[in-house]
């Protein structure tokens, strides 16, 4: 019973920044790469580990395989060849259970990239950017749009009213198609597509969202995972998730330091009091909040209702030696 | 007198031969050319003094479980009409494991007739990378003489229509080969290069083999402006001075002759031209191969010689517009770049704006 209090005073003392960059590292080296070691984790994977890197990839996003799935003609998608799309879903489904949006803050590669490039625009000195609360409510609407386009775009395909070069439009617009395969040397997506207007428009489109990733990943805070589709459907499943995000509002003082950490910029981490169950749609469950919180028990993870990773004040006075220290 | 008469007939065996060919198609009829077709519906020369052996390649034991499945066929594919997309454009399904195979005659893949032998049915020797398979029928339907096939596994497989024709001393054999591929863009738990060598059969007089590309799979596409490697075989060893033809969609030719190690290489010409909107990337063409051996020496086939002999094989593929054709990096790049430059300005420009200079406020205190 001591030995279980050690062990969890040691994780709730952790140097949660190293612990998180040590972890993102070994999960984008496995999705990336983990093809050239014989890792096949699927097609289901509730993540962007990109089907265009084709020799790389450890596993496929099952936004991919969905897409692909929602273009088969309607009297296919409709009969028993449907059950596939089922099947595929509950594989996809089982792999999220498991995390919950933690697959966007620990395991996502595109979401990683985007912290290495927020190291480096710290590296500068240059400060980040935040949006307004207006902006804010405003912008949040674009993943749950994203989302349905990518239902109904493919659909609209199998009933024959789109012409397949529209096919995929979600990879066709997703910086992870033109970025993740770079990794594996292949250049191949950063060209544009002549062969139809169609291709035309939306290769074009992919690397201006591109562009506009690298730029604002460079300047905002995760910037592409506010637009996610994935997230967006990731918290529309989360209810039942194994991995959770606690607040006892009892225990809060609203300091600010869980919102002022968070990258998604989410208010209501700090604000509200009264709800326990505190992960939004915008969250990524990258467990930043926790770290910094003063307050012990205040925010906590859980797996199962089993708490893993809580706030202490020992850990918070600890993680900010550290950082004073790093500092200098 | 009679060495004349042979020779006379060896030589317009020649000519025939040169001029029309047998070859195994993926492609099917289009059903506008179908109506059309079907009234020239060719039919084997039965040269008067032909005799049709009909030579059954050796077969080997293998399970008698036949693989012509007419089943695995979708409804919409019978009567040999092409199936095409919204677009009307014929719907590549190169990579499923239903294919269907017809003969066609003539030299050119764009005016080849769909063709008859004069017999209800063919027999297909076929050859996976595990050995001789059970045989597979080729029969007539809507005028065309057509199999079915259902390739069971992931990888490629040889289909063979063997035709014997004899002139008096003379032998005529015909070898019409399809390499057929059941493949994948995702292949889960397969050892694709294992899968995607090419096969041999070395029970074949002559035989065209295509050489796979070093890291080709089971989706690889051959593309305009490829170099495509062939190596000439007669019972499974190089044969050298055979004399190769390859004709692309549009009836481009050209001829080699093989090397030591039956070697002849191809680039495969750009000959796909229309207009911006009419474009498709995917847009399937065929290529024709036909390899022309002539031996001089006597050759005895099932206990009979025969003074001279001629063999041709033929060898169908598919080719793509090479990507090089429609995509460029300049633009995608350029587009990124100016998104990255434009918006790194704008947001400088626009965190300059909102700098408030700092204004110093003097407060005279005697006044």
């Amino acid at each position: 019973m001591l030995k279980l209090e050690s062990i969890r005073t040691a994780v709730n003392n952790v140097q949660f920044n190293r612990f998180r960059f040590w972890l993102q590292l070994f999960f984008f080296v496995l999705l990336v790469y983990g093809g050239y070691l014989g890792i096949e984790l699927g097609k289901s994977l509730p993540t962007f580990a990109c089907g265009y890197n084709k020799e790389g990839r450890g596993g496929m996003c099952y936004l991919m395989t969905l897409q692909h799935q929602m273009e088969w003609p309607w009297q296919k998608l409709f009969s028993v060849a449907g059950l596939t799309v089922l099947s595929t879903f509950g594989i996809f489904y089982l792999w999220f259970i498991a995390l919950n949006k933690g697959w966007c803050g620990f395991v996502c590669p595109v979401g990683t990239i985007q912290d290495w490039i927020t190291s480096l625009r710290r590296m500068t000195g240059i400060r980040y950017s935040r949006y307004s609360w207006g902006q804010f409510k405003w912008l949040a609407q674009i993943k749950y749009v994203l989302l349905a386009l990518m239902f109904l775009i493919p659909l609209a395909i199998g009933g024959g009213w789109f012409q397949k070069d529209l096919k995929s439009p979600f990879c066709m617009i997703c910086p992870g198609r033109t970025i993740i395969p770079l990794f594996s040397a292949d250049f191949s997506q950063l060209s544009i597509d002549f062969s139809s207007k169609t291709n035309m428009i939306m290769t074009g489109l992919g690397l201006t969202v591109t562009g506009l990733f690298f730029i604002g990943s460079f300047v905002k805070k995760r910037f592409f995972c506010f637009y996610c589709p994935m997230g967006a459907f990731h918290y529309l499943l989360s209810k039942i998730a194994l991995l959770r995000l606690k607040k006892d509002g009892s225990k809060c003082t609203r300091c600010g330091d869980c919102f002022r950490v968070c990258d998604q910029e989410i208010k209501v981490i700090a604000d509200d009091v009264t709800q326990k169950e505190i992960m939004t749609d915008d969250c990524i469950m990258c467990l930043k909040c926790v770290a910094a919180c003063p307050e012990p028990g205040a925010l906590k993870a859980t797996f199962a209702g089993i708490p893993i990773f809580a706030s202490t004040e020992e850990g918070f006075i600890k993680r900010m030696n550290k950082g004073c220290s790093d500092g200098k | 007198m009679k060495n004349i008469v042979a020779a006379m007939l060896f030589c317009l065996m020649q000519m025939s031969a040169q001029a029309e060919v047998f070859w195994l198609s993926e492609t099917p009829p289009s059903k506008k050319a179908t109506a059309l077709k079907n009234e020239q519906a060719a039919t084997v020369p039965q040269a008067d003094h032909a005799e049709h052996l009909h030579a059954q390649v050796a077969a080997s034991g293998v399970a008698a479980s036949s693989v012509a499945a007419p089943a695995g066929v979708k409804k919409h594919q019978h009567g040999g009409g092409a199936e095409v997309d919204a677009t009307g454009e014929i719907v590549d399904n190169s990579h499923s494991g239903a294919k269907r195979v017809w003969l066609r005659r003539g030299n050119s893949p764009q005016d080849s007739l769909y063709a008859l032998t004069g017999r209800d049915s063919e027999t297909l020797v076929l050859q996976s990378q595990e050995g001789v398979m059970p045989e597979a029928a080729m029969k007539v339907e809507s005028g065309k003489l057509i199999a079915r096939l259902e390739l069971p596994e992931l990888g490629f497989y040889n289909a063979y229509l063997k035709q014997t024709m004899t002139h008096g001393d003379l032998l005529h054999v015909q070898i019409a080969k399809a390499e057929l591929l059941h493949g994948t863009c995702c292949a889960k738990g397969v050892d694709e290069e294992a899968v995607a060598k090419p096969i041999i059969n070395a029970n074949m007089p002559l035989e065209l083999v295509r050489q796979h590309y070093p890291k080709e799979g089971l989706f690889t596409r051959i593309v305009s402006g490829d170099k495509v490697d062939f190596i000439v075989l007669s019972y499974g060893k190089p044969v050298a001075g055979a004399k190769v033809s390859m004709t692309t969609q549009q009836g481009w030719s050209r001829s080699q002759v093989s090397d030591a190690q039956g070697l002849v290489s191809f680039t495969m010409i750009r000959d796909y031209y229309t207009s911006w909107l009419e474009f498709k990337k995917y847009h399937k063409q065929t290529y024709l191969m036909v390899a022309d051996l002539e031996v001089t020496d006597k050759v005895t086939v099932e206990g009979v010689t025969y003074n001279a002999a001629h063999y041709t094989a033929t060898l169908a593929g598919n080719y793509y517009p090479s990507p090089y054709d429609y995509r460029s990096y300049a633009w995608g790049l350029g587009i990124a770049l100016f998104v990255i430059v434009f918006g790194g300005v704008s947001i400088y420009l626009y965190r300059r704006r909102r700098i408030k200079p700092y204004q110093e406020v003097r407060v005279d205190a005697k006044a």
